[in-house]
């Protein structure tokens, strides 16, 4: 399947976010402010066959969780044959047709078993009550490491992908995308369309899965109730790739993104996003000034003058780029004036200091966010999995992930300096009268 | 050279069927205290953990709106938003600085207030929120804010739908089941406080309210908190009568194909035997519909609450020219209703309701949620142990019965309807 939302391999829960849709009125989620909390401490290295491995222990945890990343995703497919990465994914994940499979197994350990293609990155995910996850992660290894891909399945899955694009639905994250990188973007989603889906063969499959899933393209992360030595002793004996060099796989430059970003399109709804491309010095700060925008933005937009029925605020990567985003939704023309009051709430984060109360409810809301993703091992995996998969900087990405840096003083001042400038500006306004 | 995948796999599931099933490990017990009338019902469950949640439903939604659409959904936000006994904003920030959640749901029978925070946060929050809901001191001065929030959610088209309103919107004939649960533009404008006031001492009194709290909480002190609320006239919730068997077409920009059937899920048994048929289902439509490549989502479930049991199933795939997917929707169902399943399939579905069970305890929010759709008889040991000693012939004899085509609902959304 494809990561819902967002078109690269960003964490929905790193969003600050009050949703007052549908059923969830309002839901808070994960900060990434400063450490304050000790969590497992992941040990992190790459294997002699050029596997990152990274395992983050919760000793007795109920449910242990692993993510395989391969650094590789729909912009790897060749022309003319765009979709392929993401039907790999989905006949690797299905195993063997016919018989009782990996799905059937997991199914029965009321385990979680999944996979995500983005264009950067392709996600193996597994989530399993401790008793069960042995065994399933060993099936799931094997299955991504060895495929057969009959035709048969081949083309029934043609038809399910054919199906999920049928359910897709773009998000703004994903829109965002394809007009900061359209120059590249072939078709605008990772599921192709249907004509180059039936392009491709079984031969282009196995080829792509021999060049893109290399070990030195990859990296495996376990948390939960797992140990190093275990985690060893499972590659061992379910990984099933040949060892590669770091240099059979060179990370490509990073793209640039074509900047600023002014676009006001038709849609049934309305919505409003606001934002910076940060400069790369900036990243640290990006997640306390997120913070605390999305405090301010609640607090104005819909605690004291409710305009707005979600808005979310928070830092993401698109290939390498680094963006702080405010998003807002509402549900009429009464909220004419959301564009403007985002903006001015981002802005003034950067001038109106932070106060010693919205220190004091950053700080706790960061220990309560820390304590219990350090508690999760989903949680933790999907951290330490957003963390590889930021080729350029993952030594520094998987560090803040353990220990997130702190805001220096006088650091929002100069993101505003070098960050919040027109020309780095992004503005999407969605609206049944704009386009 | 590694070993051919089928017998992998085959290994992997013997294994994992040889495992003692997952809800052996869990604590699964549940406490419902004695109350005396006037008093909210309570419902416990405490589990170590990180978090704690509390879920309190007032078994009054859009249908008992009447002609006032939307005066529940307002009535919710008056006791948060015009309520001398709280101060919204402190409240909210302290649900943020706890990085909790706070839902507030409106259905056509019931509506509630879901609480999740810290457990080192929880008690004050809790205490708070069920004083606020249970305990109000409404302020008509602060009217104007409640409605403004009301109104922001009943401009959203379908705001507060969820299967059962969908369905019970379709099926029951009494009009009221079409009321919009978060109303209107119109109609939220036109409601004034003493409106929301009645309705308040009425319908969402502590007579009409479940307390539900999970996770790691002070059990006595939260059991003395709510039994402290009291006021108003216990309203039995009646079930609509559902026209069955039923088949409708609608128009919809995509396609989905839905069967339920209508079903009564009382005890523990009842409950078990729900919870391997959706897992017998949900093993079927796999194999005949995602694995034959006709469909990409797809769900089958148990619905419970305390007014409407549906057991669903749920494809969103469009009509293959060559296949009638409805047809063969029904087909499939029928396999399952007639015990076409083997020993392995049923022992997978065994072990699928009980991993489901096990991940519902593990989780305050959902495990809230569960209790309050339906008490012990849906979650706890009990249930746990029907699990392990439901068989064959008992669980194909109930399946005969609940899955009879005169209990069925065809629903098909579609473009050309």
């Amino acid at each position: 399947m494809t990561r819902p939302l967002h078109a690269t391999p960003v964490n929905p829960a790193s969003l600050s976010t009050v949703a007052l849709a549908a059923a969830v009125a309002l839901a808070l989620t994960r900060p990434a402010l400063a450490s304050a909390a000790a969590g497992p401490t992941p040990h992190r290295e790459v294997l002699p066959g050029g596997l990152e491995l990274v395992v983050a222990p919760i000793p007795g945890a109920a449910t242990s969780s692993l993510r395989f990343l391969v650094r590789s995703g729909s912009l790897r497919d060749p022309p003319g044959r765009e979709g392929m990465a993401h039907l790999l994914e989905h006949l690797l994940i299905r195993g063997a047709p016919g018989t009782v499979g990996l799905v059937e197994a997991a199914r029965a350990a009321g385990a979680t078993l999944n996979a995500f293609t983005s264009h950067e990155t392709t996600t193996y995910v597994l989530d399993a009550p401790t008793g069960t996850f042995g065994p399933l992660a060993e099936g799931l290894l094997r299955a991504v490491t060895n495929p057969t891909l009959p035709t048969a399945q081949i083309e029934k899955e043609l038809q399910v992908v054919s199906e999920e694009g049928r359910e897709q639905r773009l998000g703004m994250f994903a829109f965002l995308e394809n007009v900061l990188y359209r120059s590249d973007l072939p078709s605008g989603t990772t599921l192709g369309h249907g004509a180059s889906r039936e392009r491709v063969s079984r031969t282009d499959l196995m080829s792509f899965f021999q060049q893109e899933y290399a070990t030195s393209n990859s990296a495996l992360v376990l948390t939960g109730d797992v140990t190093v030595e275990s985690a060893r002793q499972l590659l061992e004996r379910a990984f099933l790739v040949p060892p590669a060099l770091p240099e059979e796989y060179p990370p490509a430059a990073p793209p640039s993104p074509v900047l600023p970003v002014l676009e006001k399109v038709r849609a049934g709804r309305i919505a409003v996003m606001v934002g910076y491309a940060l400069e790369p010095e900036d990243r640290p700060a990006c997640q306390p000034l997120a913070d605390l925008v999305w405090l301010r933005a609640y607090l104005e937009l819909y605690v004291r003058q409710p305009i707005t029925s979600s808005v979310e605020v928070g830092c993401i990567t698109l290939r390498g780029a680094d963006f702080l985003l405010a998003l807002a939704t509402a549900p009429s023309l009464d909220a004419s004036e959301l564009p403007d009051a985002l903006e001015r709430i981002m802005l003034g984060a950067t001038t109106r200091p932070i106060t010693e109360r919205e220190r004091r409810l950053l700080l706790q809301r960061r220990q309560r966010e820390l304590d219990r993703r350090n508690q999760s091992s989903q949680e933790l995996a999907d951290d330490l999995a957003d963390a590889e998969a930021r080729l350029h900087d993952r030594d520094r990405a998987s560090a803040e992930v353990v220990a997130p840096p702190p805001l220096s003083p006088g650091a929002t001042q100069a993101v505003a300096k070098r960050s919040f400038l027109p020309e780095r500006r992004v503005f999407l306004q969605l609206s049944p009268f704009e386009g | 050279m590694s070993r051919p995948h089928h017998a992998i796999h085959g290994a992997l599931l013997a294994v994992t069927l040889l495992l003692p099933p997952a809800a052996r490990a869990e604590p699964l017990d549940v406490e419902t205290p004695p109350v005396e009338a006037g008093h909210p019902r309570i419902v416990l469950a405490r589990r170590w953990g990180q978090t704690a949640t509390v879920r309190i439903t007032f078994s009054a939604g859009a249908v008992d709106d009447e002609g006032q659409k939307g005066l529940t959904r307002l009535s919710q936000y008056a006791l948060l938003a015009a309520n001398g006994r709280v101060d919204l904003e402190s409240f909210l920030l302290g649900v943020h600085a706890s990085a909790g959640s706070l839902s507030i749901e409106t259905r056509q029978r019931d509506c509630a207030f879901a609480l999740t925070a810290d457990r080192r946060d929880f008690g004050p929050l809790a205490r708070q929120l069920l004083t606020a809901a249970l305990s109000p001191r409404l302020d008509a001065r602060r009217f104007a804010s409640a409605q403004a929030r009301a109104l922001i959610d009943g401009l959203q088209r379908g705001g507060g739908q969820d299967f059962l309103t969908l369905v019970a919107s379709l099926v029951v004939e009494d009009g009221r089941y079409r009321n919009e649960p978060w109303g209107n533009r119109e109609s939220l404008e036109a409601l004034e406080f003493q409106d929301v006031a009645d309705h308040v001492l009425d319908r969402l009194s502590p007579a009409n309210a479940t307390v539900v709290v999970t996770g790691d909480f002070d059990r006595d002190e939260i059991l003395r908190l709510a039994r402290s609320f009291r006021g108003g006239q216990a309203r039995p919730v009646s079930r609509p009568t559902l026209g069955i068997p039923f088949r409708t077409s609608k128009p919809s920009s995509s396609e989905v194909n839905i069967r339920a059937y209508q079903v009564k899920l009382e005890t523990p048994h009842d409950a078990a035997v729900a919870r391997v048929a959706a897992a017998l289902l949900d093993d079927e439509l796999w194999r005949r519909f995602r694995q034959a490549g006709l469909a990409y989502s797809y769900t089958a479930a148990p619905l419970r609450s305390a007014w409407l049991d549906l057991l669903a199933v749920i494809v969103p795939a469009r009509d293959p020219s060559s296949l009638p997917l409805s047809g063969y929707l029904a087909e499939t169902v029928d396999r399952v209703r007639a015990g076409a399943f083997d020993d392995l399939q049923l022992a997978r579905a065994k072990r699928a309701a009980q991993a489901s069970l096990a991940a519902d305890d593990r989780s305050p929010p959902a495990l809230a949620q569960v209790l309050a759709n339906g008490g012990v008889t849906w979650h706890g040991r009990a249930v746990a142990d029907e699990l392990l000693t439901l068989d064959r012939s008992a669980l194909v004899a109930e399946l005969g019965r609940w899955l009879a085509p005169d209990r069925s609902l065809v629903i098909y959304l579609g473009p050309t309807p």
